[in-house]
């Protein structure tokens, strides 16, 4: 597989041809307007909902190998 | 300046410090879905799929966090950025359920900005603010319910948070707590967030360094989620020994993540810089740019509330009362407002040392807060009226203040059903003093014969006399007639 | 029955001269018949969909039935459809039963679409093969003249397309990032829209490159995409980059005509590779248009080369991160182990194909410190350079035609093993979708072994109804009456 991402960096070098002086990155298309959600509880509570899919759960809880801190 | 210094085998060495301060913003919902921010809650209710990461699931940023983090700019003076932008910093943790967090790296919604600390000598100091951003706080991992595993609750996961950046400008323990205190003590006067450190909605990275005077900075190292002031302070110190005396032994110190250990007094080493993470920091393209309208901001300058400085002069140049004074009551806002409500029309002075005074030795006895307090401002400034009107004297208003506290009766009706009422009728002081004088003849003859002192053992007899109730002035008075008699 | 389209459907369910259940049957027992040939499908869903049928012939007879009542289509397996497995074509996903529904999804079902099952699709819709799929590779249902070599259908949407071309849905959902909708559209001879970013909601749709990804409708005709488009777009206040404009009736724009219109050729498309004959194609379209009153003009885009390696750079970093959700700890399959790391690490090895696997590692690497600027800064940058491109010649033109594909589809055994070379069949898609412009692909024509070939037309910001508009005049010219080998009718 290292042969095969050296070989699709080697193909997306070209861009060093690009003259990008001054050019702004690309953030969205500018056509949405911002907008922000008010302040309000809309959602939660649906912990089995949540806990639905979990290939391992104890009680309320998903669970991961101990971790040690 | 701080003149703090450490001293080595080498001579002083001076401490640099920076505060990274990780605050939970006061908002209902959380910073990108409609699950409650409330604090506690059944594992894992307060979490809707937005937050648990769900394929598809998208981010809305929540406009009452923005307010909250526009409203802490204003209140550390710093400079609000109409624009900034959402970034994603990538990791791998088990409580980080988008395998990102969503934060603000390259363009913070706050820039620079400084909070002014007051030291124990009285001096003051800027510690300059480099940024203040928003970003999502992570779920908690439970690492002792399981021999085997930890459990995940995500109901922290995606609450709001506000970094709040310092310049590496605190230069000894003491100016890291002041600021410390300061900071939580203007984000509690904006509503911004309640500081309350044990429940962790308030925790500090604490970057330190040590240098000899006038040197360039030398390496830091970052201690990690400390969560009280004094742990903060004492980690400092600690932390700052234990570089000194690598460089003074002739080694160098690594620039690392140490954690902080109160039980054992140390840090220690918690990765190093090879072993730390590659965020790989890019704009999260769920969201756009955070776009803020320069009027909108100004009408929540408008609404801010006074805040500690503004009202400290204010305090002093209304009330006439000292420095000191004024720092102690606004240290929380309920305790100046508090004490407004005691003093409006009234006698300001009295109602300062009776606040500072009996009051506050009440509330600290009792265990109360300002906001718990069985008296109201309303009750205390009954309490202090009846002292200026003469109704009783402040021997008895001890004793009322005292009553009112555990039985929780208005200062009036103690008086009345103490019968504490100050006694100002000068013919039942004068038959006591007469009295007295009679009982005490050989006292009489001593204090004719010159022995003035005495004067102050026939007041205490006449207030004994009098059950305390006596107005003090008309005793002095009648005492003088009497004995020149 | 087989032959009919979504419009004609629903034309015969509102005359009663057809039920839903009936049709519904139609399409469930052609599935059971032929997808074993075809590997459209992933998951079909049998009982819902007869439910619904019955549920929506009871509105149709109460006469007041929605948009889309009693249609049978398939949802491309990304769309999260609450109770039914929704596996993005994945390992890591074979057992994810989403509690949700996708607002796309959501939209088709309130206007009354009943829905045959979820569709098969490149793992992630990572490709444009349809062979990264963790439930087998799709056929093409259309065979080269003499030939028994199995095609690829293109991708990433290639069941979605396949279903379609063969008759096992009326239309069906797709999702474009750099083609997914046009390129299989146009390998499999039906007609797909991929519209302007921002005009369906992405929520609840499997992330694959969030500034990339669009819903679009796949279907036999143009009127048919344009009924199934009115139902999928509209604004959503839970994806943040949805647009709140109104959605027009697309149907109204198909006879508008080409009178005035001025069509665009840009330039850089007719590189030295393209085919002789989807070059005589690409002029048979032009001709097409010329005739019906458009002006045709000579444009140029001159950062099209750089669409491609733009592309993938800003489509692998975000594809790192979006993916970066599938850890075994809340959802999906999980592979055991002992520590947090190496749980990470056994799940996704185990849970991703090699194509994700090798896209997330590239995403990784071109966001790490040191390469950001060079990689994905530098993309961003160009990809403003690729939308100025189309932002000018729109000031002059008001469509652009191009092919959509460099080639027709090929046989499995003749995929590339080099990446790089398969990356090649977007080189024409992929630009409309990095400035995020609508465009569609339609059947113009077939090829000398008998294959058809697919013609793009790509318009400015919303402007889906002028692509409607030219698109049927080009539909009526080349009268594609074709039907693949494989084809329920065909094979019955």
């Amino acid at each position: 597989m290292r042969e095969e991402l050296n070989g699709i960096l080697g193909w997306v070098d070209q861009l060093n041809e690009v003259d990008v002086t001054d050019v702004p990155p690309m953030i969205g298309t500018g056509l949405a307007m911002p907008r922000q959600r008010e302040d309000v509880v809309t959602d939660g509570d649906k912990r089995e909902a949540i806990l639905s899919n979990a290939p391992d759960r104890v009680g309320p809880y998903f669970t991961v190998p101990k971790v040690v801190e | 300046m701080s003149s703090y210094r450490i001293e080595g085998n080498t001579g002083a060495w001076e401490i640099v410090v920076g505060l990274e301060v990780h605050a939970q913003v006061i908002s209902h919902a959380k910073l990108f879905s409609g699950a409650s921010a409330e604090y506690g809650g059944e594992p894992n209710t307060h979490v809707s799929l937005v937050d648990a990461g769900f394929p598809g699931m998208l981010p809305v940023v929540n406009r009452e966090c923005v307010a909250q983090a526009v409203r802490t700019g204003l209140g550390l003076n710093a400079e609000i950025h109409l624009m900034s932008r959402f970034d994603r910093k990538n990791y791998f943790y088990a409580d980080l359920p988008q395998g990102y967090q969503i934060s603000q790296f390259a363009h913070p919604i706050v820039g620079e900005g400084k909070v002014e600390i007051e030291l124990a000598d009285g001096t003051t100091r800027h510690i300059g603010v480099t940024r203040l951003h928003l970003e999502q706080d992570a779920g908690k991992s439970m690492h002792d319910q399981d021999p085997l595993r930890s459990f995940i609750d995500l109901n922290r996961a995606g609450v709001a948070l506000m970094e709040i950046v310092s310049e590496p400008d605190i230069r000894s323990p003491e100016e890291a707590g002041a600021y410390l205190r300061k900071l939580r003590q203007i984000l509690r006067y904006l509503g911004t967030c309640d500081g309350n450190m044990e429940e962790g909605s308030m925790r500090a990275d604490v970057n330190v360094s040590v240098r000899k005077a006038g040197e360039a900075y030398r390496t830091r190292c970052e201690i990690k989620n400390v969560n009280s002031i004094r742990y903060v302070m004492q980690a400092i110190e600690i932390e700052a020994q234990r570089q000194i005396e690598i460089w003074e032994a002739g080694g160098t110190v690594d620039q690392e993540t140490r954690l902080f250990d109160h039980v054992r007094g140390e840090t220690r080493s918690l990765r190093s810089k090879e072993d730390a993470h590659d965020y790989r920091y890019f704009p999260d393209p769920d969201l756009l740019p955070l776009v803020i309208e320069r009027d909108w901001v100004e009408d929540l300058r408008a609404a801010l509330p006074e805040l500690p400085e503004a009202k400290r002069t204010r305090l002093e140049q209304t009330y006439g009362i000292s420095r000191y004074e004024s720092g102690v009551l606004t240290v929380e806002q309920g305790i100046a407002d508090f004490f407004e409500q005691v003093a409006r029309d009234a006698d300001a002075r009295l109602a300062v040392n009776w606040m500072l005074g009996d009051f506050f030795g009440a509330l600290n006895r009792t265990g109360a807060t300002i906001e718990t307090s069985p008296v109201s401002a309303e009750g205390l400034r009954e309490l202090l009226g009846l002292i200026s009107d003469s109704t009783i004297n402040g021997k008895i208003a001890k004793e009322v203040l005292e009553d009112m506290f555990e039985s929780g009766e208005s200062a009036s009706a103690i008086v009345e059903r103490k019968g504490l009422r100050q006694v100002t009728d000068t013919g039942a002081i004068e038959s006591e003093i007469r009295t007295i004088l009679q009982t005490h003849a050989d006292k009489l003859a001593e204090y004719k014969s010159g022995k003035d002192k005495l004067f102050g053992f026939f007041v205490g007899q006449t207030m004994k006399a009098m059950k305390g109730k006596a107005n003090p002035a008309a005793v002095n008075d009648l005492l003088k007639k009497l004995l020149s008699e | 029955m087989h032959d009919l389209t979504l419009a004609a459907a629903r034309k015969a369910l509102r005359s009663r001269s057809l039920s839903s259940v009936e049709l519904t049957d139609h399409f469930l027992s052609a599935i059971e018949k032929h997808d074993g040939q075809i590997n459209a499908y992933i998951t079909v869903t049998p009982e819902p969909a007869r439910k619904a049928a019955r549920a929506a012939d009871a509105l149709l007879a109460e006469g007041d039935a929605p948009a889309l009542c009693g249609l049978p289509l398939g949802v491309k397996d990304l769309f999260c459809t609450s109770g039914t497995k929704t596996t993005a074509a994945s390992n890591i996903l074979r057992d994810f039963v989403p509690p949700y529904e996708s607002t796309v999804t959501s939209n088709l079902l309130a206007d009354g679409a009943i829905f045959l099952g979820k569709t098969n699709l490149d793992e992630f819709a990572m490709g444009s093969t349809n062979m990264t799929s963790a439930f087998g590779p799709v056929t093409n249902p259309w065979r080269r003249a003499g030939s028994d070599a199995k095609l690829v259908p293109g991708g990433s949407s290639g069941g979605s397309a396949a279903a379609v071309a063969a008759g096992l849905a009326l239309g069906t959902t797709g999702t474009d990032t750099g083609g997914s909708i046009r390129q299989p559209a146009a390998y499999c001879g039906i007609t797909g829209v991929k519209p302007t970013y921002g005009r369906c909601s992405r929520y609840g749709t499997i992330a694959f490159a969030s500034s990339l990804d669009q819903a679009g409708p796949m279907a036999r005709t143009l009127e048919d995409c344009a009924i199934l488009l009115e139902s999928m777009a509209g604004f959503d206040p839970r994806d943040s980059t949805s647009v709140d404009r109104p959605v027009p009736r697309y149907e109204d724009a198909l006879e508008r005509g080409a009178k005035g219109l001025r069509v665009g050729i840009p330039r850089e498309y007719r590189t030295d590779t393209l085919p002789e004959e989807i070059a005589a194609l690409w002029d048979e379209g032009i001709a097409w248009l010329r005739d019906a009153g458009a002006e045709i003009v000579d444009v140029s885009l001159p950062h099209t080369k750089y669409g491609l390696p733009t592309y993938y750079i800003a489509a692998l970093a975000e594809a790192s991160s979006n993916l970066a959700r599938y850890d075994g700890v809340r959802f999906g399959a999980r592979v055991e182990a002992d520590t947090l790391d190496e749980l990470y690490e056994a799940t996704r090895h185990a849970g991703f194909g090699e194509e994700v696997r090798r896209r997330i590692l590239m995403g990784t690497y071109v966001l790490s410190s040191g390469y950001y600027d060079a990689y994905y800064l530098r993309a961003q940058k160009v990809r403003t350079l690729i939308q100025r491109d189309f932002l000018s010649a729109f000031e002059t033109v008001d469509v652009l035609l191009t092919p959509t594909a460099p080639s027709a589809a090929f046989a499995h055994e003749e995929r590339p093993t080099d990446p790089v070379q398969i990356y090649l069949n977007d080189i024409f898609t992929v630009p409309a979708s990095m400035a995020g412009v609508p465009a569609l692909s339609l059947p113009a024509g077939l090829d000398r072994s008998g294959l058809p070939l697919g013609l793009q037309l790509i318009g400015r910001y919303f402007e889906e109804e002028t692509l409607f508009a030219a698109g049927r005049v080009m539909e009526k010219a080349a009268g594609f009456t074709h039907r693949p080998a494989l084809h329920a009718g065909a094979v019955a």
